[in-house]
């Protein structure tokens, strides 16, 4: 599929996905229609797992396998970068969401989350997209 | 056993001419390996759009044109030509 463009989805998004929020479904409908990328976070991923029971994980799954999802590893280095994030907000304990950010500002794309403030907090200069 | 099968398709003359300039060499191979991964691509999409669906279906999850307009808005996509059918 050739995509075009791409956007970030925190676990908030994942979540909000799996959840049937239906701006988040929305957002998966016109990507794989128009060959948006997906970009997933491995950190963000695992987040969202956690909360969520066997049945849900499989919705999940769904979003993950599609053809423009595109789920990015957190290597060593840039765990060293997204580290130093986190630090230097004050929230080492934010993992999921320092991986999304980095991604985001790494790739030069935006983010799409159900919690905005942390986001910012963590990285002011990313465009973040809130749903509604 | 066989894994290709020959299938004659009609295309406009000027797509046709597009194609022969873009797959690499223009001979009947290159052809084919262009058309067979666009049609791969159609398919993968279309597959994913029908899941998608069908989960939503099942979830109860509907989408109205507000949903859409914002959707196609983030992800920077043209707001007139929504070619929207899930519900």
């Amino acid at each position: 599929m050739s995509a075009i463009g791409g956007v970030v989805l925190d676990s908030t998004a994942l979540l909000a996905f799996v959840a049937g929020r239906p701006y988040a479904a929305a957002v998966v409908w016109h990507a794989v229609d128009q060959g948006v990328v997906l970009v997933v976070p491995t950190a963000a991923l695992v987040e969202a797992q956690a909360q969520l029971a066997p049945a849900d994980l499989e919705v999940l799954d769904t979003l993950v396998d599609l053809p423009v999802t595109v789920v990015v590893d957190l290597t060593r280095e840039e765990a060293r970068q997204v580290a130093a994030m986190l630090a230097k907000a004050g929230k080492p304990d934010c993992l999921a969401a320092g991986h999304a950010a980095w991604t985001a500002r790494n790739r030069g794309l935006r983010v799409l989350t159900s919690n905005p403030t942390l986001l910012r907090a963590l990285a002011a200069d990313i465009e973040i997209d809130e749903l509604p | 056993m066989r894994t290709t099968e020959r299938v004659t398709v009609t295309l406009p003359v000027e797509q046709a001419q597009r194609l022969r300039r873009l797959a690499g060499d223009g001979d009947a191979a290159s052809i084919s390996a262009y058309v067979s991964k666009a049609v791969r691509v159609q398919l993968d999409k279309d597959a994913a759009l029908d899941k998608l669906t069908r989960l939503y279906a099942e979830r109860g999850v509907t989408l109205d044109a507000e949903h859409h307009q914002w959707a196609r808005h983030l992800l920077g996509l043209d707001d007139t030509d929504p070619q929207a059918s899930a519900s």
